[in-house]
């Protein structure tokens, strides 16, 4: 298991391996609704449109950029929680936490995830607190939902 | 005895109601509705969220909560919401019956304490009603509910076993309604 935060590599530059060209920079980690694994990374780059880069292609996370197999693997999409991601609609980092009682929580300050397959592993919040991936239910558009506890 | 959480049924209005599968925002209380004969928590009518605010025709069961905090209304998803037309009809249809706010409060012994201003709900995976906040010339106190009230649309016949477990903040009416409940036998 490779452990990383996610909050660093907010902002870090996506590269090429194949054209060692960079493709712009990571503005978002598009997760799951359970939480249990990031999907994609959503690409700031050159193009008008959204640019999103599939788990399967991403090489590595290393301390100063982020590699991708090829410069033509990153694309477009037209789901619906791709482009809610991409607006910031959906967004794991400084989500709203609130708890399965109906108490908020902070906002989600980071999140670890696992490099090697994707797997979410925990979410720190603003409040400095751990929780584990197990304990949480789900991430939309208002919050991500947590076990009381 | 038993520590409960409290909210009125006044601050839960507003409060968003949120699915745990999905995270969304799926509606916004818009009331609270309330049986008072029963004593007993119905559920809620719903407003929608978002740039289209205005009322829903879903309601919202309060058997299909699973929590209610200080800051939002939990559902498993957004399936709890019913349509007006499919949910029962004191739900889709609440009933003059049913008020209960400013009713005379008024012990067994045939005193007036006040009139009621909100009701207190329990929060929790089993949220309902416990207790009245009532309005005197000192200011507001807390009642709890039983089966023994009697309610007429103008006064709220108040036991007297209940005047004991009266209290004037609604931390110290969780204990109370705890022990209120261990007296008279309801567990529930």
């Amino acid at each position: 298991m490779s452990e990383h935060h996610m909050q660093p590599m907010i902002g870090q530059p996506v590269i090429a391996i194949d054209t060692a060209e960079e493709i712009g920079d990571v503005k978002h980690f598009v997760v799951s609704t359970d939480v249990s694994r990031v999907e994609r990374l959503h690409i700031d780059g050159r193009k008008k449109n959204a640019l999103f880069a599939e788990w399967a292609s991403l090489e590595s996370f290393g301390a100063d950029r982020v590699m991708v197999t090829a410069a033509d693997d990153p694309s477009e999409s037209d789901d619906d929680r791709d482009l809610d991601a991409a607006k910031g609609n959906v967004e794991l980092l400084g989500a709203r936490v609130l708890d399965t009682a109906g108490f908020e929580h902070g906002t989600v300050s980071d999140a670890i995830f696992d490099a090697d397959t994707g797997s979410i592993i925990a979410i720190i919040t603003s409040e400095q607190v751990r929780v584990e991936q197990s304990h949480v239910h789900s991430l939309g558009s208002y919050a991500v939902v947590v076990a009381d506890t | 005895m038993s520590q409960l959480n409290l909210i009125r049924a006044s601050e839960v209005a507003g409060l968003p109601v949120v699915t745990i599968d999905g995270g969304e925002d799926a509606a916004e209380v818009k009331d609270v509705v309330y049986d008072a004969s029963q004593h007993h928590l119905i559920g809620f009518t719903l407003n929608k969220r978002g740039w289209f605010r205005g009322s829903m025709k879903a309601t919202l069961a309060a058997d299909d909560v699973t929590g209610i905090g200080a800051d939002a209304v939990m559902v498993p998803g957004e399936d709890c919401l019913t349509d007006q037309a499919a949910a029962p009809e004191a739900l889709a249809s609440p009933g003059a019956d049913h008020d209960v706010m400013g009713n005379d409060v008024v012990s067994s012994a045939g005193i007036v304490l006040g009139k009621v201003i909100d009701v207190i709900i329990e929060t929790g995976a089993s949220p309902q009603a416990v207790g009245y906040e009532v309005e005197t010339d000192d200011g507001s106190v807390f009642i709890p509910s039983s089966a023994q009230m009697g309610l007429s649309g103008e006064n709220l016949i108040v036991p007297a076993e209940a005047e004991e477990f009266t209290r004037n903040d609604l931390v110290g009416f969780g204990a109370s309604v705890g022990s209120f409940r261990d007296l008279i036998g309801d567990n529930s």
